[in-house]
């Protein structure tokens, strides 16, 4: 066996993505569901046309993206974490110039509790 | 559940193979049972400075990036006190190519002097930029030796000092190289969709002619018990000033690993933990403060540290995290509190279990733990664990005499 040459290769010739289902709720928001993958996780991403360019005042877009989380009408930030811990849940905040918003993670079975939030 | 499949080459390679019809991917992963912990305390940072070299060329082979990039893959690896772990990730049609890539390596290394200089010349580079110019890096040079005072465990991965890795010579490097890298003493582990037949004959066409040169048979003295609280203030130039609790626990096989990681989860894992809760968001004394287990495969640490608010004492910071470890150590742990953990633990499990890349790796660092009949009873381990498990290990762990502490203090 000679080890200086090298196996050959070749490269794919195509790509299988999973591509989401498009679902239009009543109240106009666009739900992408990607029922493809197979395992007890889910992820949540929740995306507003709310990025820096929108902003009047430095730092607007990102400080509300994360007051989000920290409170709302019903429960007070404490809670909230308390609740999202509980059920093992984490939650991620994101903004750039376009786009602000949350993701939430969790497993299959709690994941119906962070729909409340 | 991660399954497997397992065989032995003659010349003492362990190949274990997992399926995943789900990716066009493979992870080729190739575990050296060789860390920090082996080296001599007068040449420590060879593990890490090997782990470099590896990429350097091979007997045969030049370079080891460019080929793989070719087929499209990627690769990296990374050392720390125990092990020293390489992978490859490609597109499975082309897995020959980490074979081929991987199996000269574990041959003959090129041990250029070119490779060597430039290699040591990196080492240096990252020692000055990640451990000596940034803020906090050189914490770690400073808890070990506070905590290990007799084991290999008192040193970093990157070496006591820059003068060691000056010093190495292409003797010191051939060497190190016939002791640890030889085929008796990793494990290899594939990953993707192919079959365990074509893994066999593959790992026998690469690996199979590779000579053994004898597992390592490391017998290490423990580090003692420690007897008394020690306590170490330095002052650097940082953003505020940051204090490091480590107690020492139990190491990574051992039950306490799995309780003391809830606990460390119950003080600081998600903004509802008590760390967080009462020190952050109540009492406003930290910016930051996080409690975790070092696992370490002979020795653990259960740490807590954390970045203290201008105007909050040292002292204050000590009282405060001493009074929420008593807790533990006194209360009964609520019900809810152990079922928010253990979910905790579940979502990150199943999440980090989706990689395919992470399975792989798992089965390697059970499989060089001799545990791999234990590799899908994490879950398990985790559930059983009660309040009072909690409260023993941190009644055992949480006293003064196994408690070291490092203040660094921010220059005015």
């Amino acid at each position: 066996m000679n080890r200086t040459i090298a196996p050959p290769f070749k490269l794919a010739e195509s790509l299988s993505l999973v591509i989401p289902q498009e679902i239009k709720l009543e109240n106009d928001i666009t739900l992408f569901w990607m029922k493809d993958v197979k395992d007890d996780s889910v992820k949540l991403d929740i995306e507003w046309f709310a990025g820096t360019k929108y902003q009047e005042q430095k730092l607007a877009a990102s400080f509300t993206n994360k007051l989000l989380l920290l409170s709302e009408t019903q429960k007070i930030a404490r809670a909230i974490a308390a609740e999202m811990d509980f059920y093992g849940g984490f939650v991620q905040d994101d903004c750039d110039k376009d786009h602000a918003g949350v993701t939430l993670y969790g497993l299959r079975e709690n994941f119906h509790a962070f729909f409340k939030f | 559940m991660i399954t497997y499949e397992r065989f032995t080459l003659k010349n003492g390679l362990r190949v274990l193979f997992h399926k995943d019809e789900t990716t066009p991917l493979a992870v080729v992963n190739i575990l050296y049972n060789v860390g920090a912990r082996d080296e001599e305390s007068s040449r420590t940072g060879f593990a890490h400075l090997f782990e470099h070299l590896m990429f350097g060329g091979s007997k045969n082979i030049e370079n080891f990036d460019n080929p793989l990039q070719l087929a499209g893959g990627e690769c990296n690896a990374f050392t720390n006190n125990d092990i020293t772990n390489y992978y490859d990730t490609l597109p499975v049609q082309n897995l020959e190519t980490a074979f081929w890539l991987e199996s000269d390596r574990m041959l003959e290394l090129a041990f250029t002097p070119k490779s060597l200089e430039v290699q040591r010349s990196v080492v240096i580079e990252e020692f000055k930029q990640r451990y000596l110019n940034q803020p906090y890096g050189d914490v770690w040079l400073l808890l070990r030796p506070l905590i290990y005072k007799s084991h290999p465990y008192q040193w970093a991965t990157i070496g006591k000092e820059i003068s060691h890795i000056e010093n190495a010579t292409m003797e010191d490097v051939k060497s190190f190289f016939f002791k640890y890298y030889g085929p008796d003493n990793a494990v290899m582990v594939v990953g993707g969709n192919t079959t365990v037949e074509e893994v066999k004959k593959l790992s026998e066409k690469w690996f199979g002619d590779i000579p053994s040169r004898g597992a390592n048979q490391r017998n290490l003295t423990p580090e003692p018990a420690q007897q008394e609280e020690r306590e170490l203030t330095v002052e650097r130039d940082v953003p505020s000033d940051a204090i490091y609790m480590a107690f020492r626990m139990g190491h990574r096989m051992m039950p306490e690993h799995y309780t003391g990681d809830l606990a460390s989860d119950i003080l600081s894992r998600g903004k509802s933990s008590r760390l967080y809760d009462k020190l952050i968001s109540e009492k406003k004394l930290f910016s930051t403060i996080s409690a975790y287990i070092s696992g370490g495969w002979e020795d653990g640490l259960f740490v807590v540290s954390g970045n203290l608010n201008e105007g909050v004492s040292f002292e204050t910071a000590k009282t405060e995290i001493r009074n929420e470890l008593e807790k533990m150590r006194v209360d009964h742990i609520d019900n809810d509190e152990l079922i928010k953990v253990k979910n905790k633990f579940k979502t990150g499990k199943v999440f980090s279990e989706q990689s395919l890349m992470n399975r792989v790796m798992n089965i390697a660092f059970f499989e060089m733990m001799g545990k791999l009949d234990e590799l899908n009873d994490e879950l398990k381990k985790y559930d059983v664990i009660s309040s009072d498990d909690i409260r023993d290990f941190a009644k055992k762990i949480f006293v003064k005499n196994n408690l070291s502490t490092l203040m660094v203090k921010a220059k005015k």
